[in-house]
């Protein structure tokens, strides 16, 4: 068990609710970004997923597209970004996770990075385009280096297929809440409640739940099943359209519904 | 190393499955390929011509033969594989396709096969495309599809599939995606190069028919590489040399690709040493992709098939001297072919036989090579 299962394990024994926010690294740019998530860190979220940047984001829709273009733009690497969250290793609390496309990753070789990973002091990583039957290496070498591994599970995934997923995830299944990329509009509130409510029957992994959540009472709703809940289109927006004080002042408004 | 693959988001997963079952249903369904060879006869006008270029021999020194794709219903042999696929989808049960883009070619293409099936058709294309290729644009709607211009990232090609995928992520209930070329995760480019396959096919009983031999070399333009992989396929396992000829700045085989896993399947893309997918410059749209399709990858590897960059010079002179020599004017995708003939001639001996596929017809790149010319006057 790693240090992201270990948190969400400890949360749960004490009755508590999981708030994951995602940010991308290098949007507004490296340092402001960090500082992100150092405040994010002090107003309470269990865990944080970190993003690096793709040039072709596609399970994003358009506001995390324009975070990781402009963090690109900027030049930022994934090497760059492991470097400065290692630099602050002392100041963090909390288990950070690393959120990137598969490309990277296989560019620079599974146990390679997943060696950066670990030395940057991460707890593990989402890779949306890596479905378990193409994760061979990246599971081993997450087991060698103790990292988490965090699968998802979609909304038309079958039940088999849930078990076998989760029989490959050590740290949380991530439950997409809708078909489609993140920041669309979650239809159906009560039947993502319900497809949680059945994962949970399959397994007894944590679960935490992502995509389109923007309200707090979607936030409360969510969680009457769920584990966690994962927020990042929104707090995004926020910070394209106030800044930082209004992306933390969103999220304290969410974290407040947990 | 193992190319191809399903490198998707979870929720194409299931949808990806369900197709591969549908499609191990019907590729060998007598029913289905009966009809859809009554399509591809009476529709796409097939078979296409196998044409010997008597004026391009002579100057060459050797016999070569054009297969005539250009003559396909829409004008290349994009409709080979829409027309299958629609009918694929169409079987399973989906009253919606969507497809990408470049220049246009397969947007039509799929909105004529929509058009005659009864699909829904949304078609996405980069803002840029959507600008030089207006009058496709217009073809398009004409046909009952709607257009969708895709400003993200370098608003071409590469971009007009990432939202095809994300839009076939919402969408997966009713809607398949015809993806236009052997790329994309399991089992699109099997499925691709099967209903592409008919070129060689033809191409190889017509060859016997009209000289009593296999072909020694056939030669095709790849940009993600269905029209080479359609010719090439049917010959895999004859003594008979492939050749693809890549754009210089789209050359992802042959200068520049690095492996990497885009676009749901691992392969040769163009990227940096981060793995992020770098922008393309080739002057065929068609060609105009910084990756390959998975078979590619493994001829190349397996050293089956050979693979050479051509400069947008020598494409010209290949548009323009089919054009002279042959009355034909081809795309500029297909020139690519051409021109890296012409321009290495002296590697064939006088009795070697070329296939050379003529992918599509060049209307569509007439105003461009027209500005080209006139700048190259001006100086």
């Amino acid at each position: 068990m790693g240090e992201l299962r270990e948190r969400l394990s400890q949360l749960k024994a004490h009755g508590e609710k999981a708030i994951i926010p995602y940010i991308v690294a290098g949007f507004p740019d490296v340092e402001t970004s960090l500082e992100l998530v150092l405040q994010l860190q002090k107003r309470g979220a269990s865990a944080i997923e970190i993003g690096i940047p793709f040039s072709d984001p596609m399970a994003d829709g358009p506001v995390i597209q324009t975070a990781h273009a402009v963090a690109l733009q900027r030049g930022v690497t994934p090497l760059l970004i492991l470097e400065a969250i290692k630099e602050r290793e002392s100041q963090w609390k909390i288990p950070l996770i690393i959120m990137t496309y598969f490309n990277p990753i296989f560019r620079i070789g599974e146990r390679r990075f997943a060696q950066m990973v670990k030395e940057a002091g991460i707890s593990g990583a989402i890779i949306p385009d890596l479905p378990p039957e193409e994760a061979g290496e990246w599971i081993k070498a997450s087991k060698d280096y103790h990292l988490d591994t965090v699968f998802l599970v979609a909304p038309n995934t079958p039940e088999e297929r849930i078990k076998k997923i989760a029989s490959l995830t050590t740290g949380f299944l991530y439950y997409l809440s809708l078909k489609g990329v993140t920041g669309s509009k979650i239809k159906d509130l009560e039947k993502v409640k319900e497809r949680i409510r059945k994962i949970k029957d399959i397994t007894s992994l944590p679960v935490c739940v992502g995509f389109g959540i923007r309200e707090r009472w979607e936030v409360r709703t969510l969680l009457e099943e769920a584990d966690g809940i994962i927020v990042g289109s929104s707090l995004l927006r926020a910070l394209m359209e106030g800044g930082p004080s209004q992306m933390l002042e969103l999220f304290m408004e969410l974290q407040g519904a947990t | 190393m193992r190319y191809g693959g399903r490198f998707v988001p979870e929720t194409l997963f299931w949808p990806l499955l369900e197709l591969e079952e549908a499609w191990k249903r019907f590729k060998d369904d007598e029913e289905f390929k009966e009809e859809l060879s009554v399509l591809l006869r009476d529709y796409a006008g097939r078979p296409t011509p196998l044409y010997f270029a008597r004026n391009l021999s002579r100057v060459l020194g050797f016999k070569v033969y054009l297969k005539r794709e250009d003559l396909c219903h829409t004008g290349a042999h994009k409709i080979n594989n829409t027309l299958g696929q629609c009918f694929l989808a169409k079987k399973m049960g989906k009253r919606r396709v969507i497809a990408e883009t470049g220049a246009g070619q397969h947007g039509v293409a799929t909105a004529s096969a929509s058009a005659l099936l009864g699909l829904e058709c949304t078609i996405y294309m980069g803002e840029e495309d959507v600008k030089r290729q207006s009058l496709n644009v217009f073809r398009m709607e004409l046909l009952g599809a709607k257009v969708i211009p895709v400003s993200s990232g370098s608003k071409t090609l590469k971009d007009a599939i990432n939202e095809a995928l994300r839009d076939w992520a919402a969408n997966v209930d009713d809607t398949h995606y015809v993806i236009g070329s052997v790329v994309g995760p399991h089992p699109f480019p099997e499925i691709v190069r099967e209903f592409q396959s008919v070129i060689g096919k033809e191409a190889k009983e017509q060859i016997l028919k009209l000289e009593g031999r296999l072909p020694t070399h056939l030669i095709a333009c790849v940009g993600g590489g269905s029209n080479a992989l359609g010719l090439f396929y049917p010959f895999e396992k004859d003594p008979v040399r492939f050749i693809g000829v890549e754009a210089e700045g789209a050359a992802t085989l042959s200068l520049s690709g690095e492996k990497g896993v885009f676009h749901g399947f691992l392969s040769y893309f163009i990227q940096d040493e981060w793995g992020q997918i770098l922008p393309t410059d080739a002057i065929a749209a068609g060609l105009d992709y910084p990756g390959v399709g998975p078979d590619h990858a493994r001829y190349k590897e397996a050293g089956r098939a050979e693979y050479y960059p051509l400069k947008k010079e020598d494409a010209i002179e290949g548009f323009l001297t089919l054009c002279c020599l042959e009355g034909i004017i081809p795309a500029l995708e297909s020139a690519h072919a051409i021109g890296w003939l012409l321009k290495n001639k002296d590697r064939f001996n006088s009795d070697d036989l070329v296939i050379v596929s003529l992918s599509g017809r060049g209307d569509k790149d007439v105003e461009l090579v027209k500005n080209l010319l006139r700048r190259k006057a001006d100086g």
